[in-house]
């Protein structure tokens, strides 16, 4: 436990280091490349005064070590500029985006988990047998697909034709009017369960599943195909033979005593799928009009809204660095070889 | 011949002999051929693509206004887009935007990447240890996140997509290279090298570098199929190709206002990008297969 004291004492250090890194890189991306930076950050028909106040305001006529200085700062100090489409400040815009993302990326993170765990666990027991084929495929068709198309086709075919589920949005607009939600966390799901709302419940489920499921495609590839790997190789271990001629089914096999040995990989793998999630959402929102961070960027991006779009990435990639700072010291947790 | 030649030609047999046994796997596994034989359709659609397509001025950009968005028929195979255009013939030319913008991507990162890694690891210490710190920074960004701020800093265009990709891809084979090139740093022929006095800086030319070729090569070829989605990811967020350019991206990015009553101007395009990353991806799983040693003992349930 001591061993697991200093790992996380360690871990978190570097994580501020990388932190740093990442503000200094998107340093380098906002004032360094432009040829104008100050242009970028006043939009598309800036007038001289404009551009003179944010030369100020940025430090741009000041040596670059000042400029970052106070880049820094204003970072520290949560401010991430002002949008130039909503005139809000992008921090603010950012935590009311987030909550839609996250909320996104967790349904899309278990439906890929959960399938994952079991295609890869089944793909290894017969391996290089039909089931196997057949997951594998499935796993690499996952990966395979631009996560904006995926979520095009399934709106096409689910929500337009079959008419199974809404086409877009978050909630339906009579059911916000009719049973309104109070926001408390700002997960819809959560929110309607807290009041017992659960007309909004079922519907923030039918908007929330095929969005999920789009973006749930390419985790759950990734997951499948390390799952099955590691089970794999933990089903050529000494003591699952030992298991199996003790005459344990293998059903418990393969899920008590396999799983549990594939366990710390199979973190690494989910981290890895979160990651990935991450930026998906940001094209998966924008087919089914998502109110979260990537529908927010995307409209930045057509607006040429600069502050917001590069308040997002460092607010997302600090976001992301945390997150694999938890992957690893869970791991460490699960799997103690870590430490060392 | 020295007696350091003799031994860097054993390793040099020993790889080639690698080498074939991943080739002998790859072809005698039914789903790597099926990528080999994806992968090898769309490069004849690149090198032909433009000779064949039906509507070649439509593909690169004139309208047709008597033919907006018609759905699939003998004519225009993939029905034509809302200003009237083939979108089977701009299919046929966007193989090629898609295959060297995606390829420019990994080639260059690779030529950063891998010298850097090679170096870092040889030399370790000081310089090494600041090579992989920045190395580490990059790799910080999700992926996808730090090529969008950098193509949104530099304005929309393939250019300046393929550039901002290259920024954000090249830690990876750094990290590649710098694994490979700390295990080949003890191995005695490169002892040999630096007992007899060869400098540094020819031993990382001559003996690092070669022995991470091969291992990056192989991940760089993987590589092109999330390529391929990372620059189709940009031009979707109108960071990269501008129109009237034939790339797959943009145009299911142009599809996505008319594709609920016109299923088939998103659809093709997406199935290209599909088909063509499933090529790779195929391949690539096969190959790593064969590569795991952890993965080629027998198996039990």
């Amino acid at each position: 436990m001591k061993d697991l004291g200093q790992y996380v004492v360690r871990r978190v250090a570097h994580a501020f280091i990388v932190i740093v890194g990442v503000l200094l890189i998107t340093f380098l991306v906002s004032h360094v490349i432009p040829g104008n930076p100050a242009a970028l950050w006043v939009g598309s028909h800036p007038t001289a005064d404009e551009i003179r106040k944010a030369t100020e305001d940025l430090g741009l006529n000041k040596p670059l070590y000042v400029q970052f200085y106070i880049y820094i700062t204003n970072l520290l100090s949560g401010n991430l500029g002002v949008s130039i489409r909503t005139h809000n400040p992008v921090l603010s815009d950012i935590a009311v985006g987030l909550a839609a993302t996250l909320e996104l990326i967790i349904v899309a993170f278990l439906i890929a988990t959960v399938g994952g765990i079991l295609v890869g666990v089944f793909s290894a027991a017969h391996r290089d047998r039909f089931p196997d084929h057949f997951g594998r495929v499935v796993a690499i068709l996952g990966v395979s697909m631009a996560p904006f198309w995926l979520a095009m086709i399934l709106q096409l075919l689910f929500s337009q034709t079959l008419n199974m589920f809404p086409l877009a949005g978050r909630l339906s607009t009579s059911v916000s009017i009719i049973y309104p939600l109070k926001r408390i966390t700002g997960f819809n799901l959560i929110d309607s369960l807290i009041e017992g709302n659960f007309v909004a419940f079922t519907d923030s489920v039918w908007h929330i599943f095929l969005p999920a499921l789009a973006l749930a495609a390419y985790p759950f590839g990734l997951s499948v195909r390390m799952v099955r790997t590691m089970m794999i190789e933990v089903l050529q271990e000494n003591y699952t033979r030992s298991e199996l001629a003790w005459g344990l089914t293998s059903r418990i096999i393969l899920f008590k005593y396999a799983l549990k040995n594939a366990i710390s990989s199979t973190v690494i793998a989910l981290g890895m799928s979160f990651a990935y999630s991450l930026t998906g959402a940001f094209l998966d929102e924008i087919i089914f009009v998502w109110p979260g961070l990537g529908t927010y960027t995307a409209l930045s991006i057509l607006a040429l809204d600069y502050p917001a779009i590069m308040g997002t990435v460092i607010a997302v990639a600090a976001f992301y660095v945390v997150i694999n700072l938890l992957v690893d010291i869970f791991q460490a947790f699960m799997d103690p070889r870590v430490t060392l | 011949m020295t007696e350091q030649e003799t031994v860097g030609k054993s390793q040099n047999e020993k790889r080639y002999r690698e080498l074939q046994n991943i080739l002998r796997l790859i072809v005698t596994n039914p789903l790597s051929l099926a990528g080999l034989a994806i992968i090898i359709i769309f490069l004849i659609i690149a090198f032909v693509g433009p000779y064949v397509a039906p509507y070649p001025l439509q593909a690169e950009g004139a309208p047709d206004l008597m033919h907006q968005l018609l759905p699939p028929s003998g004519h225009f195979l993939f029905g034509t887009d809302e200003l009237g255009r083939d979108i089977f013939s701009r299919i046929l030319f966007g193989a090629r935007i898609s295959l060297v913008t995606s390829a420019s991507v990994v080639a260059v990162a690779v030529l950063i990447g891998m010298p850097l890694g090679a170096i870092a690891g040889y030399y370790g210490e000081r310089l090494g240890s600041l090579i992989m710190r920045i190395t580490d920074m990059f790799l910080a960004f999700p992926p996808l996140l730090l090529a969008l701020a950098v193509a949104a800093t530099l304005g929309g265009s393939m250019m300046n997509a393929v550039l901002a990709l290259i920024v954000s891809w090249w830690p990876w084979y750094t990290r590649l290279a710098y694994s490979q090139a700390l295990t080949t740093r003890n191995l005695p022929y490169v002892d040999a090298a630096r007992a007899i006095g060869v400098r540094d800086r020819i031993i990382v030319v001559r003996h690092i570098l070669p022995a991470t070729v091969a291992p990056i090569l192989v991940q760089a070829t993987l590589d092109l199929g999330s390529a391929i989605i990372a620059v189709a990811s940009l031009s979707f967020l109108g960071l990269g190709a501008q129109p009237p350019t034939p790339d797959w991206g943009l145009m299911v990015n142009t599809g996505k206002t008319y594709f609920l009553q016109h299923w088939w101007y998103a659809t093709f395009p997406g199935l290209a990008i599909l088909i063509l990353v499933l090529g790779f991806n195929l391949l690539g799983d096969a190959v790593r297969e064969a590569i795991d040693p952890k993965l080629s003992r027998r198996r039990l349930i």
